[in-house]
C-alpha cells in the first residue's frame, strides 16, 4: 500500500512538472499573443473611430440641406417647388439607410475595444456582446443597401470562455479566436464596400447634399454678401500677402477679380467633393489593412502597424480638411 | 459588338451614377450661369436642376426593370452630361444654358422610366 502511494505521488509530481514546463513554454507565446491582441485592439479601435468620424453625415447635415434648398428655392422664386420637396424627402430616406454605415463602424470600434479588454483581463462576455452588436449592425447595413451578402454563421458563434490550468494560454487562445471572428467579418464586408455600387451610393449621396449646400453659399458669394478676404488670404498666403480693409471694395469694382475669385470658390467646392470620395476609399483601405494584422496575431508574427497608421493619419487629414463642412 | 455578343446591361448603380453626374452637371450649369450673369432670372434653369436632383434621388431607392434599352439612353445621357461640363468655362448666355440643361433633364427623365 505504501509503495503504491509513493508510486502515485511520483507520477503526480511528474505530471505537475510536465504541466509546469508546458506552462513556462507557452507563457512566452501567450504573452506575445496578448500583447499583439492589445496592440491590434488599439489600432483597430482608432481606425474604426476615425472611419466613423469620416463617414458620419450629422443630423445637422439634413437641417443645413433643408435650409440651403429653402434659400435656393426662394432666391429663384420657387418656394414650394415640388422637385425640391421630392429631392429632400428622397435624400432623407437614403440618409436613414446610410446612417447604418456609421453605426456599423461604431460597433467595429466597440468590438476592437472589447478585444483589448479580452487581452487585458479575459473579458470574454464583453467581447461576445460587442461582436454580436457588430454582426447585427453589419447585417442591418447590408440589408439597407440591398446587398445579398450577410454576415454568416461562422462569425455569429461566440468566443468560448476558457477555464484551464494555464490561464494565460487559454486567454491567448480566446484572443486569437476573437481576432478570427473580427477578421472573418471584415473579409465578408470588404468586398461589399469595394463594390462600385456601394461606393456610388455612399459617395454620391454625400456629394449631392454637399453640392446643394455649397450652391446656396456660392449664390450668396456671387451676390457679393461675403467678404472676399478669406479667399484672397488663401491665395496670397504662400507669398505672405494679406487682404486689408479696402480689399472688398477693390474686388467689387473689378469684374475680372470677382470672376476669378468666384472660380476659386467653385474649385474649392470641387475639391471638397473629391475629398469625400477619397475619405471613403481610404476607409476601405483601412479595413483591408486590418486583415493582415489579424493574420499576424493568429500566426504569432509581429504586428506591422505601419500601413494602417499611415491610412488613419490620411483619414484624419481629410476629416480636418472637411471640417468647415462638418455640419453638412 | 465585334464578336456578335451583346454587351452586358448596365447595373442599377451605374445608371444611378449617370443620373448623379447629370444632376451635378445641371447644378454646375446653374452656378456657371449665375457667375456669368449675376442678378439674372435663372428660375427656369433652377427648376430643371432640381428636377434632375429629384430624378437621381428617386432612382437611388429603386431597381432597374431589366429592359436592355436603358444602355442606349444612358449613353446619350452621359454624352449630354459631358457636353454640359465641356461648356462650363465658356458658355455665358442664359437662354443657351436653359436649352442645354433642358435636353439633359429630358434624357434623365427617359432613363428614370427604366426604374421601378
Amino acid at each position: 500500500m505504501l509503495r503504491w502511494l509513493r508510486r502515485k505521488n511520483a507520477l503526480l509530481r511528474e505530471a505537475l512538472f510536465v504541466i509546469l514546463v508546458a506552462a513556462l513554454m507557452t507563457s512566452g507565446c501567450s504573452s506575445t499573443t496578448l500583447t499583439s491582441g492589445s496592440n491590434l485592439a488599439k489600432v483597430g479601435q482608432t481606425a474604426a473611430s476615425q472611419m466613423e468620424e469620416n463617414a458620419t453625415l450629422s443630423s445637422d447635415a439634413m437641417l443645413n440641406l433643408r435650409k440651403a434648398v429653402a434659400f435656393n428655392d426662394g432666391f429663384n422664386g420657387q418656394i414650394g417647388n415640388s422637385s425640391s420637396q421630392t429631392f429632400l424627402q428622397n435624400v432623407g430616406e437614403i440618409q436613414d439607410n446610410l446612417s447604418q454605415y456609421a453605426k456599423m463602424l461604431e460597433s467595429l470600434s466597440g468590438a476592437y475595444s472589447a478585444l483589448g479588454d479580452l487581452a487585458a483581463y479575459d473579458a470574454v462576455g464583453n467581447f461576445n456582446t460587442s461582436f454580436s452588436n457588430l454582426a447585427k449592425d453589419s447585417n442591418q447595413f447590408l440589408q439597407g443597401i440591398h446587398s445579398s451578402v450577410q454576415v454568416g454563421a461562422v462569425t455569429s458563434s461566440a468566443v468560448k470562455a476558457g477555464g484551464g490550468i494555464v490561464i494565460g494560454f487559454v486567454q491567448a487562445n480566446e484572443v486569437k479566436d476573437a481576432s478570427r471572428h473580427i477578421k472573418v467579418l471584415l473579409q465578408t464586408v470588404i468586398p461589399v464596400f469595394e463594390d462600385p455600387g456601394t461606393r456610388t451610393l455612399l459617395i454620391l449621396n454625400k456629394e449631392e447634399v454637399t453640392g446643394q449646400i455649397d450652391q446656396a453659399a456660392q449664390t450668396l458669394f456671387v451676390s457679393g454678401v461675403y467678404s472676399y478676404g478669406p479667399l484672397l488670404d488663401d491665395l496670397g498666403g504662400p507669398m505672405n500677402f494679406r487682404s486689408n480693409p479696402k480689399s472688398d471694395s477693390v474686388v467689387i469694382k473689378n469684374p475680372k477679380l470677382k470672376q476669378g475669385l468666384g472660380n476659386v470658390a467653385i474649385e474649392a467646392a470641387g475639391e471638397q467633393s473629391s475629398q469625400l470620395a477619397a475619405s471613403y476609399d481610404k476607409s476601405v483601405a483601412a479595413l483591408k489593412a486590418l486583415v493582415p494584422l489579424h493574420e499576424s496575431l493568429e500566426n504569432g508574427a509581429p504586428l506591422n502597424v505601419g500601413t494602417i497608421t499611415v491610412i488613419v493619419n490620411q483619414l484624419q487629414k481629410i476629416a480636418t480638411s472637411l471640417q468647415p463642412a462638418k455640419g453638412k | 459588338m465585334a464578336n456578335g455578343q451583346a454587351a452586358a446591361p448596365p447595373s442599377a448603380s451605374e445608371i444611378v451614377a449617370s443620373l448623379g453626374a447629370a444632376a451635378d452637371a445641371a447644378r454646375q450649369a446653374y452656378l456657371a450661369a449665375l457667375a456669368a450673369n449675376p442678378g439674372a432670372d435663372l428660375s427656369d434653369l433652377y427648376k430643371n436642376e432640381m428636377v434632375a436632383a429629384a430624378i437621381w434621388s428617386a432612382a437611388e431607392n429603386k431597381a432597374l426593370n431589366g429592359d436592355p434599352k436603358v444602355k442606349a439612353v444612358q449613353t446619350a445621357l452621359d454624352a449630354a452630361t459631358q457636353n454640359t461640363r465641356n461648356k462650363l468655362g465658356t458658355l455665358k448666355d442664359v437662354a443657351q444654358w436653359i436649352d442645354l440643361v433642358d435636353g439633359l433633364v429630358q434624357l434623365a427623365m427617359a432613363v428614370s422610366k427604366f426604374f421601378v
